[in-house]
């Protein structure tokens, strides 16, 4: 309630409307501090957006939406117009070109949500008078929610295969942020992925890890729940996936590995994320740049979830050119692959006649000649769903001639 | 911005209000670009899109209900031995106390105490977001408010309220 609100100005003091409007609890402003930091360290001109880094191809992407939302939540206790204030916190989900943040050996990046027995140490977590230098910033949450941002390449031909992601996250536990990262397109440089990376989760932990007690034996994973926000997905967006890890009593498994299995129709099961449940058993996973059908499974141990499958919508339009005897519709799909069918019908006496069909070009383009007739005439372009897509329905008025 | 958003998700979106909310800052990152605007009106965005969000999640957990089997226990307990809402709090009311006792309202009367109180949004963008009138929502708010302070057996001016 703002102050200059007067019409409740009279419930200001009420008990019940203080509680709702108490300082956020503990769990509710994890991670403030890691996020003002990140505030105060990263100016508007490193500015990065997710969208923008997942279409970036190979860049990695991170996202950072630790228990329950983006540090950058916190933005009103900022000073400074919130534009930049926003931006700047969202800066620090991305990574800049370069420097990139610490890579090991094997390639693998490593992000911190806090620092952990047992693993190395944090990539940048910036201290409050930090220098813009920090390339990453992590929020640190006592409950954070790991998340995987999955950056998709989306390449001019479906045939582009993407090389095989390597996605872990350090075997620190459950504080730690999922990384996928796609190599292989624009960075031959960047030295491939192995097996060596101390960021291989099924390797034993860094050498810089204290002792420590024998840790109670965790329960073996009985269940494994995926959702995702939505099913079928605008071509090149993304998709929301959720995982909870479950034992045999229904109670959630904390710090549980979990892998995310991607499924391309004409292709094989291809793991795309590595992550470890949270407090709550949860995991999240976001899959970005979705340009073809797929289907997405959960793994703990040997037990895997029931495949999500989403669908991608392709976008279509068409514009037309009107000549006096015929007109051309020129259809121009986002999503379409060649050899892809579009059929054309318009409405007749009550009844719709199918004029005849165009097959996409390399480009996901088509063209269609049509007469042009003394009045208007508004045709239905339908492009036919495949194992690829779920297809996409427009329509075109040609004008009269 | 996050704890009144959690807030106001967990009368929207109830235990799922965590995930609801990353996927509000998901969308909030992915269109980012496209807004302009002030502190208040990027507020009242960013409600906007935690609104939608939970009408998306309920809408898929009706197409696919489901009670994780962790919760079913946690569930038939409250069913039989919690207190009522009406009933936790009276003196020092926490604010998950709070937000039990806002839950109580009635659906659209909850969701606007909720955008006014706990979001700080103004009468004018409430009603904008809930399609309501400026004037329904100003005294859907006052008289859910009094309600829920005659809940807690007081009034704004910290008096007995009247039995009605």
């Amino acid at each position: 309630m703002r102050p200059g609100d007067d019409d409740l100005g009279a419930w200001r003091d009420d008990p019940l409307v203080a509680a709702l409007t108490a300082p956020g609890s503990p769990d509710e402003l994890s991670g403030e501090s890691a996020a003002l930091a990140m505030f105060r360290s990263n100016g508007p001109r490193r500015l990065r957006v997710l969208r923008r880094l997942g279409t970036s191809g190979t860049a990695l992407t991170i996202a950072l939406l630790g228990s329950g939302g983006v540090a950058a939540a916190y933005t009103n206790s900022l000073p400074g117009p919130l534009q930049n204030a926003v931006h700047s916190v969202f800066s620090g989900i991305g990574v800049p070109p370069a420097p990139r943040p610490s890579r090991d050996a094997g390639g693998a990046v490593r992000i911190h949500a806090g620092h952990h027995p047992g693993t190395t140490a944090p990539v940048t977590p910036p201290p409050d008078d930090a220098s813009p230098a920090g390339p990453v910033l992590i929020a640190e949450t006592p409950h954070p929610t790991p998340v995987g941002h999955f950056p998709r390449s989306r390449p001019p031909a479906r045939a582009t295969a993407v090389d095989p992601a390597v996605a872990t996250t350090s075997p620190g536990g459950p504080g730690t942020v999922a990384v996928a990262r796609r190599t292989g397109q624009s960075q031959p440089s960047s030295p491939p992925a192995t097996t060596t990376s101390p960021t291989d989760p099924t390797s034993p932990p860094a050498s810089t890890s204290p002792p420590q007690s024998s840790p109670p034996a965790k329960p073996a994973p009985m269940f494994v729940e995926a959702t995702a926000n939505r099913t079928r997905v605008p071509f090149g967006d993304f998709v929301l996936l959720h995982a909870v890890v479950l034992d045999a009593s229904g109670n959630p498994i904390a710090a549980h590995r979990v892998v995310a299995i991607e499924r391309v129709p004409g292709d094989g099961p291809e793991q795309i994320a590595v992550l470890h449940s949270n407090a709550a058993g949860k995991v999240h996973l976001a899959v970005s740049d979705l340009t073809h059908d797929a289907g997405f499974v959960f793994r703990a141990g040997a037990v895997r979830s029931t495949p999500i499958h989403v669908v991608v919508k392709p976008a279509m339009s068409a514009t037309v050119t009107s000549g006096s005897s015929t007109s051309t519709i020129t259809i121009t799909t986002d999503g379409g692959v060649a050899g892809d069918t579009v059929l054309v019908s318009r409405r007749l006496d009550g009844r719709r006649h199918r004029l005849g069909k165009a097959t996409l070009d390399g480009n996901g383009d088509a063209t269609f000649t049509v007469p042009t007739h003394e009045r208007a005439v508004v045709y239905r372009l339908v492009l036919l769903p495949t194992r690829e897509h779920a297809g996409a329905i427009t329509r075109i008025t040609v004008p009269a001639g | 911005m996050q704890p009144p958003l959690l807030r106001y998700l967990r009368l929207r979106a109830g235990e799922s209000c965590e995930d609801v909310a990353a996927e509000t800052w998901l969308q909030v990152v992915r269109d980012l670009r496209g807004f302009r605007g002030d502190v208040e009106e990027f507020r009242a965005w960013l409600f906007t899109v935690a609104r939608n969000r939970a009408i998306d999640a309920a809408r898929a957990a009706a197409a696919r209900p489901a009670t994780p089997a962790a919760d079913l226990g946690a569930a038939l307990d409250a069913r039989t031995t919690n207190p009522s809402a009406e009933s936790v709090a009276i003196e020092a009311i926490t604010t998950r106390e709070a937000l039990s006792l806002v839950a109580t309202l009635p659906g659209d009367q909850a969701e606007m105490v909720a955008l006014r109180v706990i979001a700080g949004l103004d009468v004018e963008t409430v009603a904008s977001i809930v399609g309501k009138s400026r004037g329904a929502v100003r005294v859907s708010v006052h008289r859910g408010l009094r309600m829920l302070a005659e809940r807690t057996h007081r009034s704004p001016d910290g008096q007995e309220a009247e039995v009605i």
